[in-house]
């Protein structure tokens, strides 16, 4: 256990064997962004928006390529808004024009008021480019974990310290 | 030390990681050298692995994932085949080495180790080359992990470079005092058997009856009755 640590060898494997964790978890994260185009291709629905079709916590899975036909009308896509960094999932309702410059308005299925007013100052539509990705499959409820982990951020801490110690003290 | 550390006397990768650190130990006290390469290659692959991945994670971290999107791939591209590497090295070119080692003379040898996931018997693989050109030969050993830990779980060193000693020529050669003759070991049984019958004997003489007398009479009593 510990003594493993005396051995430079040893203590640069252990080091190795938790590093190699951690960077094949970032890897495949970066690798799925890379096949879906999408610079966050797994997000968490935060807020009851999208009610009854996501619920807080639901884990969504994105595509972000338009390889058969273009985003459409009805479409339920993340989009980023200029100046916030919290994605946003809503269905896209109306459309203008075809191609990269189509105007694009999205509206939560819950809300009563489509999306102008979450948008930027001076923004009345989306664009393409500001979308991360259309919906294509969800698993309900399992991202609930990391919003406890947001709203509760000594969790993370906790948690991290938890699989460090744990990876460095194991060996097998 | 690990020698001196104690350990779940029911968990194999402990007897085996415990024992794994005590032979090169040893074979590093008699007059081998020790050669690293196989581990040093895994830890330079493993670490330029890891390098690519903090890179890719500076750059997607500073620059964003639109602009270094051919980068991003790239690299995944590289880390995945480092890492399919690094798993071929280890599972087919390492096969759990403990000790690969030289003599000044010119012998080498290479051990390597295994475990069955519920056999608590240490799987030694010993291949010695009297030579640089010779061909090497290959003896398999297969102990209980009992012969060197004790009841609490202490790795005991002797029988353990007794053993080593006296399995392998080679080892044997460098350190004389530790071999144990087959020829010895089979008296010490001989000796355990008489003892037995020793003692068997001994107790019937204190009783006065043999013990293979006392059944049958029970037996003519409750035919009688």
């Amino acid at each position: 256990m510990l003594s493993a640590l005396q051995n430079p060898r040893y203590a640069a494997a252990q080091l190795l064997n938790f590093g190699l964790i951690l960077s094949t978890a970032f890897m495949m994260w970066k690798g799925l962004s890379v096949i879906s185009d999408s610079p966050s291709p797994i997000v968490v629905v935060l807020s009851g928006s999208m009610e009854p079709a996501f619920q807080r916590g639901d884990l969504l899975f994105l595509w972000n390529r338009n390889w058969m036909e273009e985003t459409k009308v009805g479409e339920i896509v993340v989009y980023n808004v200029k100046g916030k960094d919290i994605p946003i999932v809503h269905r896209v309702v109306r459309k203008f024009g075809i191609g990269s410059k189509a105007k694009l308005l999205t509206k939560g299925d819950n809300n009563l008021a489509d999306d102008t007013e979450l948008y930027a100052r001076g923004q009345d539509f989306l664009v393409r480019e500001d979308i991360i990705g259309s919906v294509v499959a969800y698993i309900p409820f399992v991202g609930y974990v990391t919003i406890m982990l947001s709203e509760h951020p000594w969790l993370k801490t906790v948690m991290l310290g938890l699989m460090g110690l744990m990876v460095v003290l194991q060996r097998e | 030390m690990a020698s001196q550390e104690k350990v779940s006397v029911y968990n194999l990768a402990d007897l085996k990681n415990t024992t794994d650190d005590a032979l090169p130990n040893y074979l590093n006290s008699l007059s081998f050298t020790q050669s690293h390469t196989l581990s040093d290659m895994r830890l330079a692959i493993g670490y330029t692995a890891f390098a690519i991945c903090a890179a890719t994670f500076y750059w997607d971290y500073t620059y964003g994932f639109e602009s270094t999107k051919l980068y991003t791939a790239a690299a995944v591209a590289v880390y995945t085949l480092l890492n399919g590497i690094l798993t071929f090295w280890i599972f087919y070119v390492e096969k759990g080495s403990v000790y690969i080692g030289t003599l000044k003379t010119g012998e080498k040898i290479s051990v390597t180790s295994e475990i069955s996931k519920f056999k608590p018997v240490y799987r030694l693989r010993v291949t010695t080359w009297a030579s640089k050109d010779a061909v090497g030969v290959t003896r398999k050993v297969e102990r209980e992990f009992k012969d060197w830990f004790d009841g609490k779980g202490q790795f005991v060193a002797l029988p353990f470079q007794q053993m080593l000693a006296s399995s392998v020529a080679l080892i044997g050669k460098c350190d004389p005092q530790r071999v144990v003759s087959k020829e010895v070991e089979k008296e010490k049984v001989e000796d355990n058997k008489t003892m037995d019958e020793k003692w068997a004997s001994l107790l019937a003489e204190s009783t006065g009856v043999e013990a293979s007398e006392t059944t049958p009479v029970k037996g003519k009593k409750r035919s009688k009755k």
